[in-house]
């Protein structure tokens, strides 16, 4: 975990808005799954990685990730539900 | 006595802070957000308002007793032990101030937002008096009770801090003194006619704190009157004992302690490794307790899901050991997470180590890496024995379609238990550096991730149980994992972008303030 390369500044802005649109795409139910996934995957990656430099794109590395939360959460209803009406029946 | 000096001092230091404005605030909401799931639950179309007045009342009075017994803990666990880290407890002992001055003045002064509290959820209380089914001796005997209970651990927990230099010692070894007497009552209703004898002598000692909250009460027969008494004395004299001993103690312990021996540093250093990881290894303390605990867990979840296909224990019963269990993993690890960053920040060396080449990247990356190394394997083996216990459920004899969803609800409880501790790590760490004591800081944490979720589960599962159109079990599940889920994942990528980015400045704002 602690062992991440170290990111250029030009990394850490293009991943941190990669993070933004991928947590947008997640917001798509079941589908999203994988872009969120990806979208943590790029949040963790800049958190640790980033080291002592200035993030520009921070609210969109923060919104981002949080959107691919709401999207997984989002996919899990879908699924409840989907799962509630094939018990039902 | 003398006590006027120190409880005006503690008064006014108290009355500053909007936190004690806003703690008796939240102590009527949280109450008033448990009525309202509480009356939705028990809502129904045979409901009366006679069997809505007991119900709630009986929740309203367990959910203050939690808090009473809390409120030792978190109020004075850091009152007397500060007072000797900063050397000033020798100091008050120059002035014409005897022991017991000191702690009745700090007990009188920092209970008050305790007592506060209390009186903001005793109204609440009275709802199920003014609905019926609760008679107003019942709730006067209640009343009485939880302030004696109160008492009590306002007592345990100066006790505490009296004997332990340390806060977040004599934070949690008077929690565990407090919550040995709740789980001692727990055990007792449920195994009372298993255990043998001497155990059950055993239980209604350590349980007479929590048991006269429910002897107050009147079931089918009226309340037993002399046994409540008795309750009520008892916990009375415990209290008056620890106070005595608070201040027998509180004498004699303030003089410096030794340093540890260099054997044992020496011994520390080349177990767990020299350099930045070793140091935060040393700090963050040792993982041998940590995998012993979750492999004890493993082992009597697997025997207590024996014990419920034989029938000796109720599936209810397992769950509540369960989910215990996992409590407390996850209590350790927030525990654990606010000590790491906020030890070395109370100890001034953390600003040491921001002079040097070594940089606060280093610095935060190792103490968490600190923390995986104690406690991500035994979550795993945890979660690992929590999904085969399941599994080995699901493909039993008596299996049925009920059985067979508990693994999906197991899976789900699994994940947030993950999920659980990864973000308590997180946002422990951030906590402990910016929050006044670790005692704070450590329920800021638990209440942040742990309780507020659970808490706000309870209007929406009652909003949604009424209903019924879909089974309990699966609706308690999944509305638990998503208000726990969004809980972690909100909070968890604030505080880790927090740390990433404002760990310095935080660390030098603390130097400033």
């Amino acid at each position: 975990m602690t062992n991440l390369t170290p990111l250029l500044k030009s990394q850490m802005l293009r991943r941190s808005l990669r993070c933004y649109a991928l947590g947008w795409w997640s917001l798509v139910p079941v589908l999203g799954l994988v872009p969120a996934l990806l979208a943590f995957a790029e949040f963790r990656a800049v958190v640790l990685g980033k080291g002592n430099k200035w993030n520009a794109a921070r609210r969109q590395l923060q919104v981002g990730s949080w959107l691919a939360g709401a999207g997984v959460f989002l996919t899990l209803i879908v699924l409840v539900i989907g799962a509630l009406v094939l018990m039902d029946s | 006595m003398n006590l006027l000096p120190v409880a005006y001092r503690e008064l006014v230091v108290l009355a500053r802070r909007p936190g004690l404005y806003w703690m008796r605030f939240a102590a009527g909401l949280v109450v008033a957000l448990l009525s309202t799931g509480v009356i939705l639950t028990h809502y129904g179309a045979g409901a009366t308002p006679a069997s809505l007045g007991g119900p709630l009342f009986r929740s309203l009075s367990y959910c203050a007793a939690t808090l009473c017994l809390f409120a030792g803990p978190v109020l004075l666990a850091d009152s007397l032990a500060e007072e000797k880290r900063a050397g000033t407890l020798g100091l008050l002992f120059l002035t014409d101030l005897r022991s017991h001055d000191i702690v009745a003045g700090k007990m009188t002064g920092l209970a008050m937002p305790a007592v506060q509290g209390l009186l903001a959820i005793l109204p609440v209380m009275t709802v199920g008096f003014f609905l019926g089914g609760v008679t107003g001796g019942e709730f006067a005997r209640t009343a009485l009770a939880l302030l004696n209970l109160l008492f009590l651990s306002l007592a345990v927990g100066v006790l505490c801090s009296a004997v332990l230099s340390s806060g977040r010692r004599a934070f949690a070894v008077s929690l565990g003194l407090l919550g040995c007497s709740g789980l001692s009552f727990w055990a007792l209703e449920q195994w009372a006619t298993q255990c043998p004898p001497w155990l059950v002598w055993l239980l209604e000692v350590t349980s007479t704190p929590a048991a006269a909250v429910p002897g107050a009460w009147d079931g089918k027969t009226p309340c037993d009157l002399p046994r409540f008494q008795l309750l009520l004395a008892a916990t009375h004299g415990a209290a008056w004992l620890c106070v005595a001993a608070a201040c027998v103690v509180v004498g004699r312990v303030w003089r410096d302690r030794a340093e540890v021996s260099p054997w044992r540093r020496r011994s520390d250093g080349v177990r767990r490794g020299a350099g930045l990881r070793g140091l935060a290894r040393r700090q963050v303390g040792s993982a041998v307790l940590v995998w012993l605990y979750a492999a004890g867990s493993v082992w009597g979840l697997s025997w207590l899901g024996g014990q419920v296909t034989v029938g000796n224990v109720s599936a209810g019963q397992f769950v509540v050991v369960a989910w215990l269990l996992h409590g407390a993993f996850k209590l350790a690890v927030g525990w654990s997470a606010v000590r790491a960053l906020g030890g070395e920040r109370d100890s001034g060396a953390l600003e040491m180590l921001f002079v040097t080449p070594v940089g606060e990247v280093a610095v935060w990356q190792a103490w968490l890496e600190a923390l995986r190394w104690r406690f991500l394997r035994p979550a795993l083996l945890l979660a690992a024995g929590d999904i085969f216990l399941a599994w080995r459920w699901s493909l039993g004899p008596e299996s049925s379609v009920e059985e067979s969803s508990l693994l999906l609800c197991v899976f789900l409880g699994v994940v947030l238990f993950l999920l659980d501790c990864y973000a308590l790590a997180w946002v422990g760490m951030w906590e402990g550096l910016v929050a006044r004591t670790a005692t704070r800081a450590t329920v800021r944490t638990v209440v942040a991730l742990l309780v507020l979720p659970s808490l706000g589960c309870l209007p929406l599962l009652g909003l949604l149980g009424t209903g019924a159109f879909v089974p309990l079990v699966w609706l308690a599940t999944c509305v638990w994992f998503g208000m726990g889920f969004l809980a972690d994942v909100g909070l968890g990528v604030k505080t880790m972008v927090r740390v990433s980015d404002d760990l310095r400045e935080a660390v030098l704002r603390r130097v400033g303030g």
